[in-house]
């Protein structure tokens, strides 16, 4: 081996050496409180692409909630709730990954916990909102238009070959039946019913409790404290205090859990606010073109 | 010695021969240091990463992390030089420590190297060399060690 590589080989140990310890050392070994947010509406994938959404991947809440319980520095979770609810099975992803989790998670609901939202935070430890936020509404929706009206207007007929009877149940082209309807909120009610039991079961409530509150209606916190689908309502310190409370630690730092933003994300959000802008000065024009040929007064 | 060095054909190596080598070595130390570097953190604003720092600088970690860093500093002048009398930057220098005495030990490498560690001791050491008719560091000086090029 020439002088040179040798040269070379004690760097590479000691690059190593450094690059080995470097995950002890970066490591803060205090206790910590996972802070996990969960804002905008749940999906199980996130298809808006360069668009920038105000959607949360079901994937990324249950890795972040894993990752929390992996961390041996972790000892409670604040799950920081900001959400309107979103798809079924999404939510339903969220709620498992709370139960499954070995760690005390407390929610902390600000503006809104609604609907799946509320249901991840039904299956948490304990639940603090905001007395002037909205949760509960504990229902299914699914809407459907229905273009078959206007398609008529133009003179456009649908014909929908399928081999399955209800194959096409749902098609914007055509009117529902009222057999197909049936069909379909049988199936919501199933849903339902899963998502009231699984409230009672989680909240400990009485089962004729929740199917009067379930009607799809939300709550402000002082209501939904009265009722019990909350603990207790306050501020997002009261509901830190609670999770370490529960992990029965006195002092604890915050650790933020977030999704990382890459370079796609900052030019979705510059082509965005670009094309919004572009929108609105387009708007602002003909509107100034169309008060000036009507010769009165305009604002901009 | 002078003798002795001449029959080998070495000259005590120039400063600006030394400061590149050197620059050269602090390159390559900070690569091999980059790992390491203790902050990881996002901050949105001054207040935040003021904090950060204060609570950096209470904790265990940072002290190991800073410890580290002098050792592993350390560790690369002093091996090298001990092993092969060169680091990176001396050998692509084509220059070379040498003993005043038989051989070079360790000690006399880390001796030489200890103002390395800090900045205001490198300074009082090269402040030295440029006042020293021989062109010595005042912690080569202590530890009989000379740094020369080939003639």
């Amino acid at each position: 081996m020439s002088r040179l590589s040798q040269i070379f080989f004690t760097i590479l140990v000691l690059w190593f050496i450094s690059y080995a310890v470097s995950n002890f050392v970066t490591t803060d070994f205090r206790d910590k409180i996972a802070v996990i947010p969960l804002e905008g509406t749940i999906v199980g994938s996130d298809l808006t692409g360069f668009v920038p959404s105000t959607t949360v991947k079901s994937q990324t809440l249950v890795t972040f909630i894993q990752q929390a319980n992996t961390d041996n520095s972790v000892k409670g979770i604040l799950l920081e709730i900001n959400s309107p609810g979103g798809t079924v099975v999404a939510s339903k992803e969220i709620v498992q990954a709370v139960k499954d989790s070995e760690k005390p998670i407390v929610t902390y609901i600000r503006e809104i916990g609604t609907s799946g939202a509320y249901w991840v935070a039904s299956a948490s430890d304990y639940i603090v909102a905001d007395e002037l936020s909205m949760t509960g509404s504990i229902g299914v929706v699914s809407p459907f238009l229905e273009f078959s009206g206007l398609m008529e207007d133009y003179g456009v007929t649908y014909n929908g070959l399928k081999t399955g009877k209800y194959k096409d149940v749902g098609s914007p082209f055509k009117p529902m039946t009222d057999e197909e309807r049936a069909l379909l909120l049988s199936k919501m009610q199933v849903i339902h019913d899963y998502f009231v039991d699984d409230v009672v079961a989680n909240r400990n409530l009485d089962k004729s409790v929740v199917n009067a509150l379930a009607n799809g209606i939300y709550y402000l916190g002082i209501d939904a404290e009265k009722s019990g689908l909350i603990d207790k309502t306050g501020s997002r310190a009261l509901a830190l205090n609670k999770t370490k409370e529960l992990a029965n630690i006195s002092e604890a730092t915050e650790l933020k859990f977030e999704e990382r933003h890459y370079l796609s994300d900052v030019l979705g959000k510059l082509s965005a606010f670009s094309f919004y802008h572009m929108g609105l000065g387009i708007g602002k024009s003909l509107q100034m073109m169309s008060l000036k040929e009507k010769n009165g007064p305009f604002v901009l | 010695m002078d003798i002795k060095r001449l029959l080998r054909k070495e000259a005590p190596a120039p400063l600006w021969k030394r400061a590149v080598a050197y620059l050269i070595d602090v390159l390559v130390l900070a690569l091999v240091l980059a790992p390491l570097q203790p902050m990881d953190v996002s901050y949105d604003s001054l207040s935040v990463l003021v904090e950060q720092f204060a609570i950096l600088f209470s904790t265990f970690q940072f002290i190991f992390s800073i410890l580290l860093v002098l050792l592993l500093s350390l560790a690369y002048w002093t091996l090298l030089e001990y092993n092969y009398q060169q680091t990176l930057g001396k050998y692509l220098l084509h220059l070379r420590v040498i003993s005043e005495e038989k051989h070079l030990r360790f000690s006399q490498c880390l001796l030489r190297n200890i103002s390395k560690l800090s900045s205001l001791l490198l300074f009082a050491d090269v402040l030295y060399m440029l006042f020293s008719h021989t062109s010595q560091r005042y912690s080569e000086t202590l530890a009989h060690t000379e740094v020369v090029t080939h003639v």
